[in-house]
């Protein structure tokens, strides 16, 4: 008895942790470019989005955030001051996403986690888009790619994959083509996925995220809850204060809606 | 046994409050004003004056329990959503 308890508190602090759901066959770099307001169609927003594919499952999260994560735990080690830190990590993490998409994890599911805050996460089933597969062909990255259409959640896609490299799993949300997309948009080009770099991913661990870190949700209200952050920015920032009780300088303070241009379209 | 899981309780609780005390803001030098106080309910928190990007200021309490990491992330997510900025649309 007194073992199993020295054992479970010695082990405790790693079940908290992320843990291994697959190792990393290839990593590919993608460049996101998409449009934040529609009236405004030429300013666009860009993010540099890692895709780590594995034989099960996959992950997909935005490079720079990981990078200002990583310059900010290395900074607490240093023992940087609180200014320093934020500054260093605003310079990755400015106007770039949270979301860390987990396809197939749990198995036949895909997970999404984001950080609006707080941090939140949902399930959608693993459902494959229905691709046309056409018989054009383009030279991407150098990389002889292959036509494919589809329409999901609202907006018409054309992707471009190459079967030399075999994977289920593409950037986002997508998946169900015989090969890896190497460059994919809609039809408007309000999002445009780039594929900028691929590596071996020399089987290193592909991590999920730790249950115990997220407030569960669906993924209705995820989109309730992006466009009262958009639309009510202040009412939305309350609401999600995560237990933390503010109290602004000026008490009539009011931020107006600002433009908000989804991805996903429809929500049924 | 009483005693095993009383020590290893304390181990515990001596191992988080050291934990807090290594990531702790007090001793940084920034231009926000930094302070602990003591709740009725003997509860710390840190108390820090913010001012985003675009002129918002702010008085926020943090829990003592929070981490360096939450409270930069949480700043920096009060100023993508009250001073604007992107979050990628979903993607």
């Amino acid at each position: 008895m007194k073992n199993a308890l020295i054992i479970f508190f010695l082990v405790m602090p790693t079940l908290a942790k992320s843990q291994t759901i697959d190792s990393i066959n290839v990593r590919c770099l993608y460049r996101l470019s998409y449009v934040m307001d529609t009236n405004n169609i030429s300013q666009k927003a860009y993010d540099t989005k890692v895709l780590e594919i594995g034989s099960r499952s996959s992950k997909y999260y935005s490079y720079e955030r990981y990078l200002g994560d990583s310059i900010l735990n290395e900074d607490i080690e240093k023992g940087v001051n609180l200014a320093e830190m934020m500054s260093n990590k605003s310079k990755y993490n400015k106007d770039k996403s949270s979301l860390i998409v987990y396809q197939n994890f749990p198995q036949n599911a895909m997970s999404v986690t984001e950080d609006i805050g707080q941090i939140y996460l949902y399930t959608e089933e693993q459902n494959p888009q229905n691709w046309e597969i056409l018989a054009d062909t383009q030279t991407v990255l150098g990389i002889h790619c292959q036509m494919a259409i589809t329409t999901f959640r609202g907006r018409d896609y054309t992707a471009w994959f190459t079967n030399k490299i075999p994977s289920i799993f593409g950037p986002w949300k997508f998946n169900g083509l015989p090969g890896l997309i190497i460059k994919i948009s809609d039809s408007q080009n309000h999002y445009s996925f780039e594929c900028i770099r691929i590596d071996d991913g020399h089987l290193l661990p592909l991590k999920s995220y730790s249950k115990s870190d997220f407030i569960k949700t669906t993924r209705k209200e995820m989109r309730k809850m992006l466009i009262e952050r958009f639309q009510n920015p202040l009412g939305s920032f309350q609401a999600n204060s995560g237990g933390v009780s503010v109290s602004f300088e000026n008490p009539n303070l009011s931020i107006p809606s600002r433009p908000f241009n989804p991805i996903e379209r429809t929500y049924d | 046994m009483k005693k095993l899981i009383t020590a290893l309780f304390m181990t515990v609780c001596v191992l988080a409050a050291s934990a807090n005390n290594n990531t702790t803001i007090a001793k940084a030098k920034m231009e926000t004003e930094q302070k602990s106080k003591k709740t009725h309910s003997k509860i710390i928190v840190r108390v820090i004056d913010v001012t985003l990007s675009c002129g918002i200021q702010m008085s926020v309490n943090f829990p003592n329990s929070w981490t360096t990491q939450q409270i930069i992330n949480w700043v920096l997510n009060a100023d993508a959503q009250l001073c604007g900025g992107g979050v990628g649309g979903g993607a």
